[in-house]
């Protein structure tokens, strides 16, 4: 959604990672985790959730990536690039509804009103609200690395690899075709 | 900034125990002008702002003024925190909208 030019890492961090933390990470580990397990969505709606949050963000590392579970239910890049207009997009008036949910709460929560409530509720059943919700606030974890700009994104598997976490719950991580052919 | 009276109103017991009283807590909203803060107030303050309103706009200045008062392990642990706090009053508020 927004850019800057200014990418260069302004701490060092020895292994900067989204557990790269000293202090919380053992909390933010189990809710990660507990956030990753959930599966009351499926892995295409988390999908969406989880890249709009990146675009939000700006997150290089979240945006070079898939789940190989959104990739096997059959998430396309041709999805991946309906998201920054998702609106006036063809997607699922579901999945349009989740990610109004997502902009909302990245932008101005209290401005959730009335008619996007029933919307989700319509589409959503409270567990799966609850879901979107904690999707969410895991994917902009990534708020922290681009702060200070060690979001550095992977080139190949190897580099994929550093960046799983190995939560019980964590989906497979695959490079995404833009970066597979850079 | 998230516009929440809920939010609003809670005070830490760790912060209010160290000395923040509800004038001082009052006073961050206009935190710009208020003489009683000092420059880390300040630098903690300005990057808190943008960290919730956009992050991909933090400039190095903003990191640079949080490293003259803190050391990278501190300053990263800021960070992390801030996240915490940010996001789960995220989630507080749309929670209790949307069920």
């Amino acid at each position: 959604m927004t850019n800057t030019t200014e990418y260069s890492p302004r701490l060092t961090i020895e292994e900067p990672t989204f557990r790269a933390g000293l202090h919380l990470h053992a909390s933010i580990d189990h809710f990660q985790a507990a956030a990753m397990r959930a599966s009351r969505l499926d892995p295409l709606t988390t999908e969406l959730v989880r890249l709009r949050c990146a675009e939000y963000h700006d997150c290089r590392v979240c945006s070079s990536l898939r789940t190989k579970e959104a990739v096997d239910a059959g998430f396309t890049e041709e999805i991946a690039e309906k998201i920054s207009q998702y609106d006036t997009s063809d997607l699922p008036v579901s999945a349009k509804v989740a990610l109004r949910f997502v902009d909302v709460m990245l932008t101005r929560p209290t401005a959730l009103g009335d008619a996007l409530s029933e919307d989700l509720r319509s589409y959503y059943s409270a567990e799966q609200i609850a879901e979107l919700a904690f999707d969410v606030m895991k994917w902009s974890l990534q708020k922290v690395l681009v702060s200070l700009r060690i979001d550095v994104p992977p080139n190949d598997d190897a580099e994929v690899a550093k960046w799983s976490l190995g939560l019980p719950g964590e989906p497979h991580w695959v490079l995404a075709p833009h970066m597979s052919q850079s | 900034m998230l516009h929440d009276p809920a939010g609003c109103a809670w005070r830490s017991p760790k912060a209010a125990a160290a000395g923040l009283d509800d004038e001082c807590a009052l006073s961050v909203a206009d935190w710009r002008d208020d003489a009683r803060l000092s420059a880390a107030d300040r630098a903690y303050l300005a990057f808190t702002e943008q960290f919730v309103t956009s992050v991909p706009h933090i400039s190095p200045d903003e990191i640079e003024a949080l490293l003259e008062h803190s050391d990278p392990e501190r300053v990263y642990a800021f960070i992390e925190a801030l996240y915490l706090m940010e996001m789960t009053e995220r989630v507080d508020i749309v929670m209790r909208a949307a069920l």
